[in-house]
């Protein structure tokens, strides 16, 4: 039997990253090969060979110690190591390649955890470590601008200037021509990223501004052009796109004239290139191309989510800090405690004041306190009204506060289960007036009114009711899902089962999948929604589920509450709590 | 006189310049096959369509374009014998393009080996009868092909051949180009069509020279000629270079003009195929005109067997092709060609480097290396605002890939989430 192949296609590839690589070393042959020559072949050969070591030497040993697996066959690591040794004087001590060379595998792959992902360039963050550790061991062998300028002018002939310069300067910038013989290899090998290479050139010549040292000195400088072939374009550390590789470049080279002037020219260009490095993810967000493509609709740019998260992010650490501060008053339960015992010296309650009254009207006016309430909700409180539920006020002489609807137990979000229970549907106050004790008052209202039943029960969510609140009135907690909260208040010993949501099996089989699938509130919305169709004799139209009730501006404490609407006209009531579920939801009902 | 393709094309940013290797075959004449052994025609020719009816009974005698298979609806063609014989079997087998063995007619030829006569009663056809001709013939459904076009129709045809070692558009361009015009004009007349656009993308000046003596005279046709960059073969992009929107333009690969034009003239059904058998491990690459049905172990034969044992076998292209594992493939109405390479692709996953080619490269503008990681990071939110259903998969990012990431699965992933 022949199985299929899983090969995703293209099967044939372009580039190779290790290609590159080691296209990098074998570019990096020719200058080294023309600083041995000046310098002498002992000395320089092993100061390159103990740099490559280290450098291979140090992924490996990062590697076992961080149990990540190491890969040296990628080339990068080997070629980071001659990098370092060929950007170094040869006279400084031979520890410090090997230093270098390890710092910058370390900061360029180990902690990174992969090539790519470090935001400046490894290998010159490492120089610089290295120059504040041993500051000794490097600056001075390196030659200052003027010195590399009067090699250049000083020279004799072309000859002179392309082959060697004498001078003790980094190992790898003897020789101008062999730096372009690599940057040809490089070039030919499609290893180059020629754009950033040229436009630094471009922009470091503009120098010539502020500087007494003529043109061909500062583009034919060894070192610059070194840097500028070999280090500047490092993979991951550049902009994505062409016209940021462009940008970037002249930037850099731009950024690196004034510090040349001050520190010179090799330390110059190792400490402009950070700042340049920084740029790229402001690059990328300039050039990336939105939308270019012809066929799509206008595309969101990518980055402005994140701007957009940024500041989410910023106002929810303001709104954590205003509360880290509000955290100092005492807390709700505490203050009901202090009012109870009336120990404390506070204000007088303005409880006294107020007065409780049922609420026999037309329930559309109910709400009137709110300002946002929603003609939907009128309704839904007219139906709920018309089933016998109970409405009362709480009001003073700046107008109502406050309000408290009681139902029977089988109208909850969540169907409980009990005889003779009343059910605290709602309970919702101005901002202003809470944590006074008036909350409190209308539990007891309502533990005053249904002196007749056997308890009453109230079903909450945890995030719209204080912690502590219920129960500091002699409710029990009697059952917990997820994040609602059923609390029992019943002198009489009354008993309360509220456990639809696990559904026993034999019943799940009988049931309606609908109701097996979604949480037993949902399928109660449904069941509302199903009985209000019949009775309309199945109208056709579009069925949406929109918020019902929101959290006002005013600051009442809101249901979570939907609607489900047919034709934007309201059917039925109840909780959907999440997209996701809502999603499920609407689309149960178009089954 | 001959009209160059518009700056546009020549100048299109994206994409690649692939090398497209087709040396060992470009200048080898079409060879006709030699009489097949075996021939196997499965009733489904490509995934997810439906599956034909067999009309043949095994132990039932077949002529040479007799029909053996008719589709059960009208979305796919019919089905012809290509060589006077006997049905041995109807069996399942497997096949590389299905997950299940799919319903094979099988045909032992004879060997004696006679001509249908020729008839040639009628010269002139109206549209419809040329739709319905070219239909029966099982050359193109361009009933199915018109849906949804509306008048002024361009007809294009698509003669770009750009995945590299594939030359059978290209042999068939430079031997046939009358046919190739007349087929063209037959499905203008078909389709109704408004004018027809010839795309190629060769490089070949003589080729170029012949076919704009050719088609000055049909004043109908014009010619593009595209850049040979990767992926401008693509139906979305030719339509876009040529500035045409897509419900005022029909696209049809070039072969199929050329087999339309035997159809109409000749009454030739649709069983013969120029297929190209390539790569460095064949000993003596080829474009064979193939008979559909004749199995890829014999087309190899042909071609004096490997140099060395192929590592990897490709059906199409190397950019977009399948691989697959075994020389007993039937070839169908869509085989283009085969691509016999002696390595597997020896690249591993590494980490992105953030060197941005693939965003330079996309054709459609997007940005593969970020629906990559939106998908390894199930981010799927994220797809629609990266326009991920625009992508062609045409594969140029992962060819340009340095870090050879797969973005083929990722975006196909993406994709498969996208349809749900």
């Amino acid at each position: 039997m022949r199985k299929r192949s899983t090969a995703f296609p293209p099967h044939i590839f372009g580039k190779n990253y290790y290609k590159s690589n080691w296209d990098l070393i074998v570019a990096l042959a020719p200058a080294f090969v023309a600083g041995a020559l000046s310098y002498g072949i002992g000395p320089s050969l092993l100061f390159l060979l103990i740099s490559a070591l280290g450098a291979a030497c140090a992924e490996i040993v990062f590697s076992f110690a961080l149990s990540q697996s190491f890969s040296l066959d990628d080339g990068w690591a080997i070629s980071m190591g001659m990098l370092s040794a060929l950007v170094l004087p040869p006279s400084a001590p031979l520890y410090i390649p090997v230093l270098v060379a390890a710092l910058t595998v370390l900061l360029g792959k180990t902690i990174p955890g992969g090539l790519g992902r470090s935001i400046f360039s490894p290998l010159i963050l490492a120089l610089i470590l290295i120059f504040f550790i041993f500051p000794g061991a490097l600056s001075y062998s390196w030659p200052s601008l003027e010195e590399t300028g009067q090699t250049v002018i000083r020279a004799k002939s072309w000859y002179e200037l392309f082959l060697l310069s004498s001078g003790n300067q980094a190992l790898g910038s003897y020789s101008l021509l062999a730096i372009l013989l690599g940057a040809i290899f490089l070039a030919l090998r499609n290893s180059l990223d020629s754009a950033v290479t040229l436009s630094y050139l471009l922009g470091s010549s503009f120098f010539l501004l502020f500087s007494k040292v003529p043109l061909p000195a500062q583009l034919f400088a060894n070192d610059s052009i070194f840097f500028a072939v070999f280090l500047v374009p490092m993979a991951g550390t550049t902009p994505l796109t062409l016209r940021g590789k462009l940008v970037y470049g002249f930037l850099g080279g731009l950024l690196s004239a004034p510090l040349r002037l001050f520190l010179g020219p090799v330390l110059g260009i190792i400490f402009s290139l950070p700042f340049a490095n920084a740029t790229v993810p402001l690059l990328n967000y300039l050039f990336l191309p939105k939308a270019r493509s012809y066929l799509l609709q206008p595309m969101k740019p990518v980055f402005r989510v994140g701007i957009g998260e940024a500041i989410t992010s910023l106002k929810n650490l303001l709104l954590f800090l205003s509360l880290a501060k509000s955290k100092k008053k005492p807390t709700p339960e505490k203050e009901i405690l202090a009012d109870e015992s009336g120990e404390k010296g506070r204000t007088p309650s303005p409880v006294s004041t107020m007065n409780f009254q049922e609420y026999k009207e037309d329930a559309a006016g109910f709400c009137s306190f709110c300002t946002e309430t929603l003609p939907e909700c009128k309704e839904f409180l007219r139906t709920s009204m018309s089933k016998g539920w109970r409405f009362f006020q709480a009001a003073d002489e700046e107008g109502i506060q406050g309000g408290m609807i009681l139902g029977p137990t089988a109208e909850a979000t969540f169907p409980i289960e009990g005889e003779n229970l009343v059910h605290i549907a709602c309970l919702m106050l101005r901002k202003e007036k809470r944590k006074r004790g008036l909350g409190r008052s209308l539990v007891e209202l309502a533990i005053k009114v249904s002196e007749d039943k056997s308890g009453i029960c109230a079903l909450a969510h945890k995030s719209l009711i204080p912690p502590g609140f219920l129960e500091h009135l002699g409710f029990k907690v009697v059952a917990q899902r997820g994040s609602w909260k059923l609390s029992l208040y019943s002198p009489k010993g009354a008993q309360v089962s509220f456990s639809p949501t696990v559904v026993k099996t034999r019943e799940r089989r009988e049931k309606n999948i609908l109701e097996a699938i979604l949480p037993p509130y949902c399928s109660y919305l449904i069941k509302n929604y199903r009985e209000a169709i019949e009775k309309l004799d199945f109208p056709e139209g579009m069925v949406e589920i929109r918020e019902h009730i929101v959290s006002s501006k005013e600051g009442l404490s809101g249901f979570p509450f939907w609607g489900i609407y047919l034709n934007g006209k309201l059917l039925a009531t109840g909780l959907v709590e999440g997209e996701k579920l809502k999603a499920k939801v609407l689309k149960k009902l178009g089954e | 006189m001959l009209k160059r393709g518009r700056s546009e094309s020549r100048f299109f940013p994206q994409g690649v310049w692939i090398p497209l290797r087709q040396d060992a075959t470009i200048d080898k004449l079409i060879r006709p096959s030699a009489l097949p052994q075996k021939v196997c025609l499965p009733l489904q020719e490509r995934a997810n369509t439906i599956p034909l009816k067999p009309l043949v009974r095994p132990g039932s005698s077949v002529k040479r374009g007799q029909q053996v298979a008719a589709p059960s609806e009208k979305e796919s063609l019919p089905l012809f014998s290509p060589v006077w014989g006997e049905v041995v079997a109807v069996e399942k087998s497997v096949v590389p393009w299905s997950a299940e063995p799919v319903e094979t007619i099988v045909i032992m030829p004879r060997k004696d080996e006679l001509l249908l006569p020729i008839t040639m009663a009628k010269t002139e056809f109206s549209p419809d009868e040329l739709r319905s001709l070219l239909y029966r013939m099982g050359v193109v459904n361009l009933d199915l092909e018109l849906i949804g076009k509306s008048a002024p129709l361009t007809l294009i045809v698509n003669g770009c051949e750009l995945e590299p070692y594939l030359t059978s558009t290209q042999r068939l361009l430079e031997e046939k180009p009358k046919e190739l015009l007349l087929g063209i004009e037959f499905l203008v007349q078909a389709v109704e069509a408004e004018r027809a656009i010839l795309v190629i993308s060769t490089e070949n000046k003589g080729i170029l020279e012949d076919l704009g003596d050719l088609i000055f005279a049909k004043k109908q046709i014009s010619l593009e000629v595209f850049p040979p960059r990767y992926p401008l073969d693509h139906p979305v992009l030719i339509r876009k270079i040529l500035g045409v929107p897509e419900e005022n333009s029909l696209i049809i690969d070039l072969p199929l003009a050329v087999y339309s034009h035997e159809a109409v003239v000749l009454r030739q059904p649709f069983m013969e195929k120029v297929v190209t058998i390539t790569g460095p491990a064949i000993r003596n690459p080829q474009n064979i005109r193939v008979r559909i049905g004749t199995m890829l172990e014999e087309l190899v034969a042909q071609c004096d067997g490997f140099t060395v044992e192929p590592g990897m076998i490709i059906m199409g292209g190397p950019l977009r092709g399948q691989v697959i594992n075994s020389l007993e493939v039937p070839i169908t109405r869509y085989s283009r060609g085969f691509v016999f390479l002696p390595e597997r692709n020896p690249f591993l996953e590494t980490s992105c480097i953030l060197c941005g080619s693939c965003i330079d490269s996309c054709p459609m503008g997007l940005y593969p290396v970020f629906i990559c990681e939106a998908v390894k990071s199930r981010n799927w939110k994220a797809l629609d605002d990266l326009g991920a259903e625009n992508c062609i998969f045409c594969g140029t990012c992962s060819y340009i890939c340095p870090a050879h990431i797969p973005h083929q699965k990722y975006l196909k992933r993406a994709r498969e989430r996208l349809v749900k």
